[in-house]
This record gives C-alpha cells, structure tokens and sequence, in this order.
C-alpha cells in the first residue's frame, strides 16, 4: 500500500512545472468564469446551458491561445472537457424531468453517469502521469491465500461495479423469457428478474475472485461466517429483505394493487426489498411498511384490474310502510346514484326491528375501494331526499322524558 | 468572503506555493521523472519490471546516497509505443526529465524535439567509448544522449543439457538432430545473429538501406531463409514468437539453447543458478555472428523546470562514472560499461569475457538497429515473413523478393 501512495505522491511534483500550473489556471478561470456567468444570469437557480456555454467559449478560447503560444494544452483539454462534460449530462438529465421517472434520476446521475465521467477522468491522467500496466503490478498485499496488487483490485472493483450497475435490465430480460417459456403467472417478473440479478452478480464475484487466485475455500469461509454475523445483528433487515423477495417472488402484492391496513386503503406504490412503499388515499400521506408486516397480519387486498368493492350502508325506516316497497325504493335510489356499479344492481335486504323502526341494509358494488366514503355518503343523501318527498319517515333515537304528574302535597293528619 | 473568492483562492493559492517551492535553491533536490523503454510488446509482468529497473535502481540507490534530497519516479513504456506515449506526455506539459532507452530511439527523439540535443564536455567525452558515441553523434559536438550501459546478445544454454554451447550455426543444428532443444524467435532483432554466419547480413542491411542488392548478397539472403526453413522442420528447433517466450522456454527447462539478450541474464541466472552456461553465439561458413547490442541512453526531456534538469543532468553523469558503472557490471554480470576507465579488473569473468566477444562480433547489427529501428512496421513485416518461410508457407525464392520489398524504406 505504501508503494502505492509513494507513487501518487510521486505525481505532485510535476505540479512545480509553469506549463502544467498555467493549464491548471485556465481550467480554474474557465470553471469560476462559467460559475460567475450563470450565477449572473440566474440568480437563484443554476443557469446550466449557459455554464455549459461559457465552459466550451472559455475553454476554447484558452486553448486556442496556449496552443498559439505552442505551450502545451492537454491536460488542459481533458479536465474542461471532464468539467463541460458534467455540466452537459446535468443539463440533460433536467431536460429529461418530463419522460425520466423521477426516482430513477438520482441512481442515473450517482451510479452511472458521475462514476463514469469520474472514472474516465482518473483513467486519463493516469496514462498521463504514469504507467498503467506499471502501477497495476503494485502489490497491495496478501490477502485470502493471494498475492493482490492494484490491478487485481482495480479489476475486482470494477467488475462489481459493472455487475451491479448494468446487470439489472438483462436480467429482467431473461426473466421475462423465463416466465414466458416455463409459463410462470403467478411469479413476478421483477422477482425473478432480481433473483438472476443476484445470482449474475455472486457469480461474477466468485469468478474475479477465482481469477486473482483467493482461496475459494477461505473465501467461503469467511462468507458463512459474515452470514451468521449479520443474521444474528441485522436479522430485521434481513427478514424484511427476505419477506421482500418473497411477495415479489409469490407475486401476491404488486405495485397498483389496494390494501387495507388499519382501515384505510392503500395504493402499493413500490415494493422494494426490505419495506413497501403505500399512497393512504385520507391524508394523500406515503407510509413505508416493512414487508414482514405483510407475512405477520392477514390483509385485506385488491389485485390490480379486480379493485370491484361491495360496500353498504344501513337505514332505519318507519316499521308502518310496506317492506316490499322500501326495498325496491332502496335499490332504484342506489342504483340511480353515478358511481354505484350497474351491472351488478345493488341489493337492499331487511335486517330487522331495531329500536327505533325497521332496519335495512343496502349493499352496492363501487369501482374501487378509494371511491367509499363519497359514495356511501351520495347514496345516504339521495335516500333521505327522496324518502322526504315522498313522507316517509326517517326514525332517529328519540329521547322521551315523561314525567310524572305533580299533585297538591298531602296535608298532615291530625 | 464570497464564495467565488474562496474557489479563485484555493486554485490558485496551492499552485503559487507549489511553484514557489519549485523555484528554490539550487543544490541537487528534487524530483526528476524517468521513463524506461521496455523490449518487446509481451505483456508487462513482475520479472520483466525488474529486469528493465534493475540497473536504474541501482544507479537511483547510489544516487540517493549522496544527494538524499532527491527522488526518482520511474515510468515504463514499451519500445515500440515509446516516442508515442513521450509525445503524448510533452503535449500535456507532463514528458519526462530523462529517459533510458535504445540509442536509435534517444536519435528519434532528438529529431523529433521531444528530446535535447547534449554538447558533452571534452573530458565526460574522453571517458566515454567511442563506438557509443558513435553511435549517439548528431554532429561532432552533440549526442542525443549518453551512453550508459551495454547489453549484448549472447547464447544462453542449459549446462545439464550441454556441456558448450555449439560454435557453429552447422554445429547447432546437428546436436538439436541429436537432442538439444533449440528455441529461436522470429523476431528479427532476436534473429539477426544468424545472418552472419550465413552472409545474409548485408543483404538486410542493403534491403532497409533501400540500396538495390548485388547477386552475391541475394544469394546470402536465400540462403539465411533456406536455412531457417530447414531448421524448422527438424523436430527439435522451436520458433517462438518473440523473446521473452525463448527466455520462459530455458526457465522452465522446455528450451536448452537459446540466443539470449544479457539483460536477461539476472532472471535466467536466478532460477537456473549455476546450470546456467553463457557463451557468444555460433558463427558460420560466411561469417562471425552478427549479434545486436543494444545500447542504453539517457537521454533529456524538454519541459523540465530548472530544478528537474539540474537533477537529471546530475544522475545522468553520475551514472557514468567508473564506480558505479564497474559496481553495475560486477554486481548483476548483465551489461557492459560505456566508460573507458572501468579497470580491467572488472571485467575478468568469463560471462563478461563472453560479452565483450558479442561486442566485438558486432559491427553489421549496428548498421541494421539504425536502419531498422525495433517496432516498426518493416521491422513486424520481416517478422512476419520469416514465420511463413519458417512455417512452409513460402518458399525461400519467394520470400527474398518479398522482404526485399518489405524492408525498402517508405519513399
């Protein structure tokens, strides 16, 4: 390792050369300028066309000049082409807010695009500074039975990164031809889709690290024994990540889909591998639920496309009209209301004498459960305005004090 | 303070004081950058890195001793990407204060102005060997570098297998009838000791001259691929691609005769130890051999600051004095010196007795190192040529007019 820093440490020095500092202030002028441009223009956002603008005229311009002077310019070209480089990919990635999901903006601009410009970066000037094939033969160390020097670890890193980064869409993709030959309906896509994903990427592992020459066995090993570690410290996380790839896997809970939990329903939004992600429809409010709630409550749920929901209300009517008549007055009074399913026609059925008059229940089809509350309440409205036209009698709890009569107060005998 | 302000400062604050620093005393201090030019296109692997660094080390170590203040960062190119990657390097602001490469290169380089042209004292010159400086003359007071070390070509044999080394190109191919291992590799600079003994050297050196050849000469061309294609069909001649695989042949004991380079002679001396036997390679009917020694350089970057110059400039001459040059002969017996004033002494081992021969056999390769420098396309078509001669798959009639064409320089 020390080899190493002795090595990067070895590149400052070439700091001390007037032709490499005169590059270096141009980019610092080029970046400040372009900054000190846009922060002009747009005082509270970034103005990044017009950064991008600056950084390419500036940086041109300097170029030009240098080269002019014949001074060298490389180095001068590479870093603003790396700075013009960012400010193109953020612009693009703002223009692109209306078709690109807005959840997968943050991964695009950390995990690809950055590490990538970033990369290409300190790949350039290491084949300016050094050697590559010479710095990659630093040894690091001995490490699990194999002697490892920078290359194996650049190569190691980079093969993880690639794995993690790029496997996904292929996996996908041979799930969905899984599904397709085997005929899997009831598994999901995504499920399987990570499950190749996460075999592709121990694979992968393995076999860089076979490549390097560890000890498959220490390897192993060491493997079994982080298994029981994070069992035993994390076994939360880890149930909840396994409850994850369960319902992905069983297919019984799929984003669109509606619970109930607590009483409210909910929209799945996501289902990610330790917690799912839910819309409540009453406070428009996001809840993060862990997946072993799933698995330790029965829930109440709504596939997507079968969202159908039989609700009722119940009603206490004057037990002296005719009951035949209130139930056929129930049902055309429900089934005239917008929003109650037709094709399915609602039913009213008597359920007995309450207190106060007869009670009925009527129980309609809605097209889903989020539509409950307006819907019982339209319908509600609807029967009392029509049972007040026609003078029949809504009964309510009526509290009746009677008290008795008050007479003269007995006289005293005697 | 605002926040501008602040980015301007730390651009430029750190810059300043590096500079400063930069232009400090004058006495030997510092940091000077050295780039080493590696035979051959074989992948770079841990033995090959010491081998080419081997002297380098040595001569930094001793260096170190006496101006401790003063480090060395070492790059190593491949020959044939060399002046691409020096030109890549300048262009940027970031070339080396010194390189160590083959002479033909450190000419390339000065033409090119990617290196410095030196005018050598009267009394560093007399020191020097004149066929070096020679070699290295870009007019009567300049060199394109100084010359630093000497590695011949030499015949590298496994003594548990044979007991000398066949004097003869005859000879070697009738002990290979009778067992022995031959490893040859096609590349020219590798193959180039054989024309010699088979008068053929001439006739190259006329091909890359872009001279028309006399009769006598193509006949000696015919003859030198006649008898590569003859020794390839004996069972045990292998051709080996290039260089390094003839060396892991003898280091894995697959290969018992090989020509060899005596920089090689560390490795091979470490893993066979005294099995190891080293000679001057066969001459033949027509000739001695005519082995390529190649000559070290060091040679001056253009873009170095004064103090990277002062420092390169001083571990330059430092390596050519007689103590270190004789302490790098004697220690690793894998080069010669280029300073006349090594004593006698040193040089009475009969591996270094064996590389002066080489030297002195020499005279015809140096002529071709200058006409065909290493890497060059003529340089790969010669190769390739000779495998298909070797392989069958020409004749030699047809593959004299071929590498005639071949080798003509580029109009």
């Amino acid at each position: 390792m020390n080899d190493l820093f002795g090595q990067i440490l070895g590149w400052l020095p070439m700091l001390s050369r007037p032709q490499v500092l005169l590059q270096l202030a141009l980019v610092g002028l080029v970046v400040v300028g372009g900054q000190l441009l846009a922060r002009r223009v747009g005082r509270t956002t970034r103005h990044w066309a017009l950064e991008l603008g600056a950084t390419v005229v500036m940086g041109g311009l300097g170029c030009g000049l240098l080269a002019i002077a014949q001074q060298p310019v490389t180095l001068a070209l590479l870093l603003i082409a790396f700075v013009a480089s960012l400010q193109l990919s953020e612009l693009l990635l703002r223009r692109s807010t209306g078709w690109l999901p807005a959840d997968q903006m943050q991964p695009l601009r950390y995990l690809l695009i950055r590490p990538f410009l970033f990369g290409g970066l300190v790949w350039s000037l290491i084949e300016l500074l050094d050697t590559r094939a010479e710095l990659a033969l630093i040894p690091l160390g001995r490490w699990v039975g194999a002697t490892v020097n920078v290359g194996d670890l650049t190569r190691l890193v980079v093969a993880l990164y690639l794995l993690m980064v790029s496997s996904g869409p292929p996996s996908l993709g041979v799930a969905w031809l899984l599904k397709r030959v085997f005929a899997l309906e009831r598994v999901s896509v995504r499920a399987m889709g990570l499950m190749v994903r996460y075999a592709v990427i121990t694979l992968g592992t393995i076999a860089v690290l076979e490549t390097i020459g560890f000890n498959s066995t220490a390897v192993l090993a060491i493997a079994g024994g982080l298994s029981v570690g994070l069992g035993f410290g994390v076994k939360e996380v880890f149930g909840n990540f396994v409850s994850g790839l369960w319902l992905l896997f069983e297919g019984s809970l799929r984003p669109g889909d509606i619970v109930a939990l607590d009483g409210d329903f909910c929209e799945v939004r996501r289902l990610g591998l330790r917690a799912t992600r839910l819309w409540r429809d009453r406070d428009n409010a996001e809840l993060v639920i862990p997946n072993q709630t799933f698995f330790n409550s029965s829930t109440v749920e709504f596939s997507v496309g079968r969202t159908l929901f039989r609700t009722q209300i119940a009603i206490s009517v004057d037990e002296s009209q005719p009951i035949s008549t209130i139930l056929g007055l129930l049902e055309e009074i429900a089934a005239a209301v917008p929003g109650v399913e037709t094709h399915l026609p609602p039913q009213a059925y008597l359920q007995g004498m309450g207190d106060c008059g007869a009670d009925y229940v009527l129980k309609f089809w809605i097209a889903t459960p989020f539509k409950n509350r307006s819907l019982c309440s339209a319908v509600f409205q609807s029967i009392v305005e029509r049972f007040q036209v026609l003078g029949i009698a809504l009964p309510y709890p009526h509290l009746v004090i009677e008290r008795p009569p008050v007479g003269p107060p007995a006289q005293p005998s005697g | 303070m605002r926040a501008t302000t602040k980015a301007v400062l730390l651009v430029v604050l750190p810059l300043t004081l590096l500079s400063a620093c930069g232009l400090g005393s004058k006495d030997v201090s510092g940091t000077a950058y050295l780039a080493i030019s590696v035979e051959g296109d074989q992948p770079l692997t841990k033995a090959i890195l010491q081998e080419e660094v081997l002297q380098a080390q040595t001569i930094v170590e001793a260096f170190r001793q006496l101006h401790p203040h003063v480090a060395i960062e070492t790059n190593l190119f491949r020959e044939s990407e060399f002046i691409a990657e020096v030109r890549r390097r300048q262009a940027a602001g970031l070339g080396p204060d010194l390189m160590l490469l083959p002479g033909s290169t450190a000419h390339t380089l000065v033409d090119a102005d990617l290196a410095r042209g030196l005018r050598l004292p009267g009394a560093t010159r007399n020191q020097l060997d004149p066929d070096s400086l020679a070699r290295l003359e870009i007019t009567p007071t300049t060199v394109a570098g100084l010359p630093i070390l000497r590695r011949p070509q030499l015949a590298c044999y496994n003594r548990d297998r044979v007991a000398a080394s066949p004097a003869t190109t005859v000879a070697l191919i009738n002990q290979a009838r009778r067992g022995l291992r031959v490893g040859l590799a096609v590349e020219s600079r590798s193959l180039f000791w054989s024309t010699g003994p088979l008068g053929a050297d001439q006739a190259l050196i006329a091909a890359a001259a872009g001279r028309p050849l006399k009769a006598d000469e193509r006949q000696g061309l015919m003859r030198w691929l006649e008898w590569l294609s003859a020794a390839n069909f004996n069972q045990q001649v292998f051709l080996e691609p290039d260089q390094e695989a003839l060396v892991q042949g003898l280091l894995e004991r697959r290969l018992d005769w090989i020509p060899c380079n005596s920089g090689n002679l560390s490795r091979l001396r470490e893993t066979l130890g005294t099995a190891l036997g080293v000679s001057e390679l066969p001459s033949g009917p027509h000739g001695p051999a005519t082995p390529i020694t190649r000559l070290r350089v060091l040679a001056f970057g253009t873009g170095s600051t004064a103090r990277q110059r002062n420092v390169a400039e001083a571990l330059a001459l430092f390596a050519l004095n007689p103590w270190i040059q004789s302490t790098l002969t004697t220690n690793n017996q894998d080069m010669l010196p280029t300073n006349r004033f090594v004593p006698p002494s040193a040089l009475h081992t009969p591996v270094l007795k064996a590389m002066q021969r080489s030297v002195e056999q020499a005279d015809a390769s140096d002529a071709i190192s200058k006409l065909l420098p290493a890497g060059e396309p003529r340089d790969r078509a010669l190769s390739r040529l000779v495998t298909a001669v070797a392989f069958g798959e020409l004749t030699a009639t047809d593959a004299t007019a071929a590498v005639i064409k071949a080798l003509a320089p580029a109009p």
